[in-house]
């Protein structure tokens, strides 16, 4: 098999439940999810012995917005399950790629929620803005090694942290460029001749935290932190500066991620974390978070172009991502530049 | 006839919005149709003035290496266009060569003092260069 149909999926996955459980299992329907191409994601509303429930089934696609390992990504959910910070309840992974025509995993349903933060009222918008740096901050206070993220992913030095996510997305834009980026490469420049201090402390980096990667209950709380694929141990400023990236202001550039003003957003995370931002390293990392960005969109255009993955959303993010990206990274570091997002200053 | 290409493919993407988006069964086909559909009007507008846009950062890239030449720093001769190579594939071709130059010479020049001056052109070339290629996306 190799690109299944929904009905193959449908199919496969009530036998593959149905030995996992023991039980009578029906795919009563089976959705698609539009959005992050890391992995294919379907919805499933099963029913499993006469009883309804939901789960979520993540395939690897035959490209990707970011080439990452599933276990890794189901390690994460596997480790964080248990403690305050809301994720899917993962159920299985599965590596034999004959079922699926590839590996998959699948997650419980996080049910009566949403991601769209643009459809926050500004009082929604105060309260999902404060929970989501909360849990940005309560993750930074976490200890790795006791949730046992040395098991699922490498432990850096405190003084390599910085240098060797550089490298890693240097490397991702060499490799993977389809033309010349002249602004990637100032910036890559201006990052290896500004390296930070060394991490305060060493954390779980989500990787890719920002609004459109939490549910939310439309009156109510986050209820689940997704896509933890990117996930590693690293400087806590790194989540903070990608989550506080002007790429993910679509419709009011004063707020961070749509949802709070940037003070707000770093004050209310600087008490969850128990750490003080040092603006001079965070402006390295929000430097180095626009790259990250923009090394992920252009590797996107590289699998749209040469890849086996021809989804709209490559195409988009590789073009419309890289411009605006390019435009963040420009406002930061040209010496003309009026700072219309916040360059240093912040 | 003659043929208007970025203005067919607008109409073929606003038929594929309005006509064939609403009639699909799955809000996932729905809504990589719509991306599609608004792909293809960026494209057309890429190909209604994109030949143009590069050609303006051609020239300006060439003043800026004529300035670099001036100023004692080697940077290879550029290569004229002839009209006949003013397709975009083409054009793109002999900008991504003379983007690759402008890299290495960026590089060079933010590494003196001496070329402050044309450290700030290349700064300036990258802002205007960025503004006319932004997407209305």
């Amino acid at each position: 098999m190799t690109q299944p149909t929904l009905e193959d999926i449908r199919r496969e996955v009530a036998t593959y439940l149905a030995d996992k459980w023991q039980s009578s299992v029906v795919v009563v329907a089976i959705e698609q999810i539009f959005g992050g191409a890391s992995r294919e994601t379907y919805l499933l509303q099963l029913d499993v012995d006469g009883s309804s429930r939901g789960v979520v089934l993540r395939r690897d696609p035959p490209s990707s917005l970011i080439d990452t390992e599933r276990s890794l990504e189901y390690g994460a959910y596997a480790a964080i399950y248990p403690t305050s910070i809301p994720v899917p309840e993962p159920l299985f992974l599965e590596n034999d790629a004959s079922i699926l025509g590839a590996p998959f995993s699948i997650m419980s349903e996080v049910a009566n929620a949403i991601s769209d933060v643009a459809l926050l009222s500004a009082d929604g918008r105060q309260r999902i803005g404060a929970q989501k740096w909360q849990l940005l901050g309560k993750l930074a206070a976490m200890d790795p090694i006791q949730l046992g993220f040395d098991d699922v992913c490498r432990v850096p030095e405190l003084g390599r942290c910085a240098a060797e996510q550089l490298a890693y997305w240097r490397s991702v834009i060499e490799t993977d460029e389809i033309h010349p980026q002249p602004v990637a490469a100032a910036a890559l420049r201006w990052l290896e001749r500004n390296l930070p201090a060394p991490a305060q402390k060493l954390v779980v980096v989500h990787g890719d935290y920002r609004s459109g990667n939490f549910l939310y209950e439309p009156e109510g709380d986050i209820t689940a932190v997704l896509d933890w694929e990117m996930c590693h141990l690293g400087d806590p400023m790194e989540d903070l500066a990608w989550s506080l990236d002007p790429l993910w202001c679509w419709g009011i550039p004063e707020l961070a991620g749509n949802l709070l003003p940037y003070d707000e957003a770093i004050a209310i995370w600087e008490e969850a974390s128990g750490l003080v931002l040092n603006r001079q390293d965070f402006y390295w990392w929000r430097v180095f978070a626009a790259v990250k960005g923009l090394a992920i969109w252009i590797s996107s255009s590289e699998d749209f172009h040469h890849g086996a993955g021809k989804q709209s959303i490559l195409a988009y993010a590789g073009w419309a991502m890289s411009d605006k990206q390019n435009r963040i990274l420009l406002d930061y570091l040209s010496p003309l530049s009026t700072h219309q997002f916040g360059g240093p200053r912040l | 006839m003659i043929p208007y290409p970025a203005s067919g493919l607008k109409m073929l993407a606003e038929r594929l919005l309005g006509t064939v988006v609403p009639a699909l069964g799955s809000k996932y086909a729905m809504s990589d149709t719509a991306m599609l559909s608004m792909l293809m009007v960026a494209l057309a507008e890429e190909m209604e003035s994109g030949v143009a846009r590069r050609l303006q950062d051609i020239e300006a890239m060439a003043g800026l290496f004529q300035v670099a030449r001036e100023a004692g720093i080697d940077v290879a001769p550029t290569e004229s266009i002839a009209a006949e190579q003013r397709t975009l594939s083409q054009v793109n071709e002999i900008h991504d060569g003379m983007t690759a130059q402008l890299i290495v010479l960026h590089a060079e020049v933010e590494a003196s003092d001496d070329y402050s001056e044309l450290n700030l052109a290349i700064w300036g070339y990258l802002q205007a260069n960025a503004e006319r290629h932004k997407l209305a996306l």
